[in-house]
């Protein structure tokens, strides 16, 4: 009994002593090298002509439960419903791009240390039992009523069949947040993944990590269950999930330069998501940002309040418009591009969604979040991304993550749950 | 579990286990009060650790391979370098340091090689590690991307900013590199430039190696940068192969984010660049944490039993003396974790650099490997790194990439940063 007594403090004291040898860096970031509570996959593609292969695993020796959601982003012209489109602009005039940007969601456990994988077009089921795989044998996965088997533990939650399949129409992205017994986020800062997306007859493939976002876990001032997600948390006080960072930065190859080793041309696609994402209104949130290049020379050239809703993935020839890149070959072989949120406020719903305001009078209509938030006028949404380079198109692809610089301040972002 | 037990027995048994009910939830009270002060505390105390997201001041890439003939890799390949500026005013500059880890065979010198392995292939005996450095300087203007390939590097005449120059006025129909050059002492007008700047190309080929670049302030009393306008670099590596087809020429790229260790504004004494909590610069990671699908998994995508998926992961010590030309050197522990939560260990020594498919890390046949799928039992793995030992006042924090490679019809590769967890014990660079 008396074990039984002291055994909390000097499990306390194990947990305090764990805490110093394994704590997160104190700065409130999203990283792509370090676990955390959200998990974000900017560039999910089953589209028929590439898959994506998922993986993520608890890097911790506790289980844990995750909730996902798989955000369709396809969009179609507002009265040219046949055609595709990423922005207003890819539409014929006087048309706007409407995006989807409606959520599925699944929910699953990890086991102390678990990694999972799974096929994006098929999913994966885990109410069917797979043996193990055996030495001297193939190692595989089965397919079984369109859905993969694969080797094992049986990790679905609540009889669900572990992660569902989006079909091959599919590109958006994937958020994942940890949750606990209740179905509440939980501050675990657990999880970490990896993104390959792979051509489905060249076989070739592009990976990337996955942006970790780490939760505040003080229980007075950090992660709670109003079902609001907010990213305002600077490392150190109060908040619930780290702030998204001012700006992203990355190095391009010029669209269209060719490649003096291989002679194959270089072109470079951006994937861009929002910070904020209203699930429980299924509203897309607004984006505004600024794109700004430095080539090799020293000449800078910006692409000023670039507007898009809900996901952004856009070859650099086609930004700002398609065909009128400037980010391209005759402008040098070489770009470090910057994209930053413009600093306006947009209204984030309401009859106004997507214009620009000073107050929520601007935003008719606005809805409420769960927890009471007045989604009206709000700072423009934070994004986050990844980039994919093609080498003579498909012949040749390589993912990689974009570097961020310095954190968003005062409200920050807002994620509002089912 | 009562049964057969007088009412006063269940009573005492009630109020034992009510007792030791409180007990437990007493103990999981304390329990959380300590759990959230830890929190909170090492929220507050924990220091800044190597980054693959931010610009940094100290910028590693662990994996640069150069083989134009494919003789060593098999394949002709070549690895395209961008080191990048994020400072928005005035140059900056970056010593960097090769260092050159290619081995060459005992019976055949001018046999490359990574591994024994590679020399038995050809019946060349042993392969005897090698560990040299070389070292530049790239000025960067504000702003400016910069990029050459391993095989090439850069000299005069290449760099994109390099003159000639303009005199001042009125002398600015003249053209001139330096002042001595325009007349009546107006100067010449270089503004900012990559004057001073040479990149040599990889010291051999076939070469495998690693570039670590450090910001330095520039000008004739360069050192290590710590003023505010610290942690201003970063960079990016593409291992491009070039694969060929019949008369089909194919590129298969490879990108990683380069690591960086950003500068804390405290000064460097005596050219020993101190990494760690507190110190210099931020700390190596205390583990690093690789996700993969074991070796001889199946493609899940193809689902085809041809197409098989590989790993390659490289590994650099984070400590380098290069005024001894002295190699970091650390064991690499490897804590193996599959889908059925089931775990494998094993260790190998990482001297200078470590570059292998995970399935010949703890054996010469990848068949019997814990890395290999068969002997796993699941697809997905997750391996932990942790770096021990080391060479006395160097240290034993680990840095690494891995290259996932999918063998099918033709092999595709994709490279990715290695997770971290944890801030690692002091590491050292001592500069010559």
């Amino acid at each position: 009994m008396q074990l039984v007594k002291r055994s909390p403090w000097l499990m306390g004291l194990g947990v305090l002593l764990a805490g110093l040898v394994t704590a997160p860096g104190a700065r409130g970031d999203v990283t792509s090298d370090e676990s955390g509570t959200l998990l974000i996959y900017p560039k999910v593609v089953s589209d028929g002509v590439r898959d994506t292969l998922i993986q993520m695993s608890n890097r911790t020796n506790s289980v844990v439960m995750v909730h996902c959601f798989y955000i369709n982003a396809s969009g179609s012209c507002s009265a040219t419903v046949d055609q595709s489109c990423e922005i207003d602009a890819d539409c014929p005039t006087n048309e706007t791009c409407i995006r989807q940007c409606n959520a599925t969601n699944f929910e699953f456990a990890l086991t102390a240390q678990q990694p999972v994988q799974w096929r994006v077009s098929t999913g994966r089921l885990t109410t069917i039992p797979s043996a193990p795989c055996r030495p001297g044998q193939p190692c595989q996965c089965t397919v079984v009523a369109g859905q993969l088997v694969c080797p094992g533990m049986l990790i679905g939650q609540n009889n669900a069949s572990f992660v569902p399949p989006v079909g091959t129409d599919f590109v958006g992205e994937l958020k994942c947040y940890q949750i606990n017994a209740d179905g509440d986020p939980f501050p675990g800062n657990a999880l970490k993944g990896t993104a390959t997306i792979e051509h489905l007859t060249t076989q070739q493939i592009s990976e990337y990590n996955a942006l970790a976002v780490a939760a505040n876990a003080d229980p007075g001032n950090g992660l709670n269950s109003d079902r609001e997600l907010r990213l305002n948390f600077s490392g150190s006080g109060a908040g619930e999930l780290n702030y998204c960072p001012q700006s992203l930065v990355f190095t391009a190859n010029a669209d269209g330069v060719v490649d003096p080793f291989t002679n194959a041309t270089i072109t470079t696609e951006l994937t861009l998501v929002p910070c904020s994402e209203l699930l429980e209104e299924q509203v897309p949130a607004p984006v505004r940002v600024r794109f700004v290049g430095y080539n090799e020379f020293e000449q800078s050239l910006s692409i000023e309040a670039f507007a898009f809703d809900c996901f952004l993935n856009r070859g650099l020839a086609n930004l700002p418009v398609i065909g009128g890149g400037v980010f391209v070959n005759g402008n040098q072989d070489l770009w470090k591009i910057r994209i930053a949120p413009r600093p306006v406020n947009v209204c984030y719903s309401g009859a106004n969604r997507g214009g620009s305001c000073t107050d929520d009078n601007d935003c008719p209509g606005a809805l409420t979040g769960p927890a009471g938030t007045l989604l009206g006028c709000l700072p423009a949404s934070g994004v986050l991304g990844v980039a994919e380079e093609f080498y003579n198109g498909f012949a040749g692809t390589a993912a990689f993550n974009l570097r961020h610089e310095g954190s968003r301040t005062g409200f920050g972002d807002i994620i509002t749950l089912p | 579990m009562a049964e057969g037990l007088s009412e006063q027995e269940r009573a005492g048994t009630r109020s034992e286990r009510s007792v030791t009910m409180r007990s437990v939830v007493k103990a999981a009270a304390r329990w959380a009060v300590c759990a959230a002060a830890s929190v909170v505390i090492f929220a507050g105390i924990a220091g800044a650790r190597s980054t693959t997201n931010r610009p940094a001041s100290i910028v590693v890439w662990p994996k640069i391979v150069v083989d134009t003939s494919g003789a060593l890799v098999g394949t002709p390949t070549d690895t395209k370098i961008m080191l990048s500026s994020t400072n928005a005013s005035g140059i900056k500059q970056a010593h960097c340091f090769y260092i050159n880890a290619t081995g060459h065979c005992s019976l055949n010198n001018a046999l490359a090689c990574r591994s024994s392995f590679d020399c038995s292939l050809r019946d060349a005996g042993e392969c005897v590690p090698s560990w040299s450095e070389t070292d530049f300087d790239v000025v960067l203007t504000q702003e400016q991307p910069l990029a050459w390939y391993a095989s090439n590097g850069l000299s005069r005449g290449q760099f994109p900013l390099e003159g000639p120059f303009r005199c001042n006025t009125p002398f600015n129909n003249l053209q001139c590199f330096t002042d001595a050059q325009c007349p009546n002492n107006v100067g010449c007008n270089t503004g900012q430039s990559n004057l001073g700047s040479a990149i040599p190309p990889a010291p051999e080929d076939p070469f495998i190696g690693a570039l670590v670049c450090i910001q330095f302030t520039g000008g004739s009393q360069s050192v290590p940068d710590q003023t505010a306008t610290r942690n201003r670099l970063y960079g990016d590596a593409t291992i491009v192969q070039r694969l060929v087809q019949g008369a089909v020429t194919q590129a298969d790229p490879a990108r990683y984010n380069a690591i960086g260790l950003e500068a804390s504004g405290q000064a460097v004494q005596g050219g020993q660049l101190v990494l760690g909590d507190g110190e210099n610069y931020a700390s190596c990671p205390g583990v690093l944490i690789l996700s993969h699908l074991f070796d001889g998994a199946v493609d899940p995508i193809s689902n085809n039993p041809a197409v098989q998926y590989g790993t390659e992961l490289t590994l650099v010590p984070c400590s380098n003396d290069f005024l001894t030309q002295t190699p970091g050197r650390a064991v690499a522990q490897f804590l193996v974790f599959n889908e059925f939560e089931q775990r494998f260990s094993t260790s190998r020594t990482v001297d200078c650099l470590f570059d292998s498919v995970l399935s010949r890390i703890d054996t010469r046949n990848p068949n019997r490997s814990i890395f290999n799928a068969g002997v796993a039992g699941s697809l997905a793995g997750q391996t932990r790194i942790r770096g021990v030992g080391g060479v006395p006042r160097l240290g034993s924090g680990l840095l690494g990439v891995a290259r996932a490679v999918l063998g099918g019809v033709a092999a595709s590769t994709a490279a990715y940063d290695l997770h971290q967890q944890g801030n690692g014990r002091r590491d050292l660079i001592i500069l010559p």
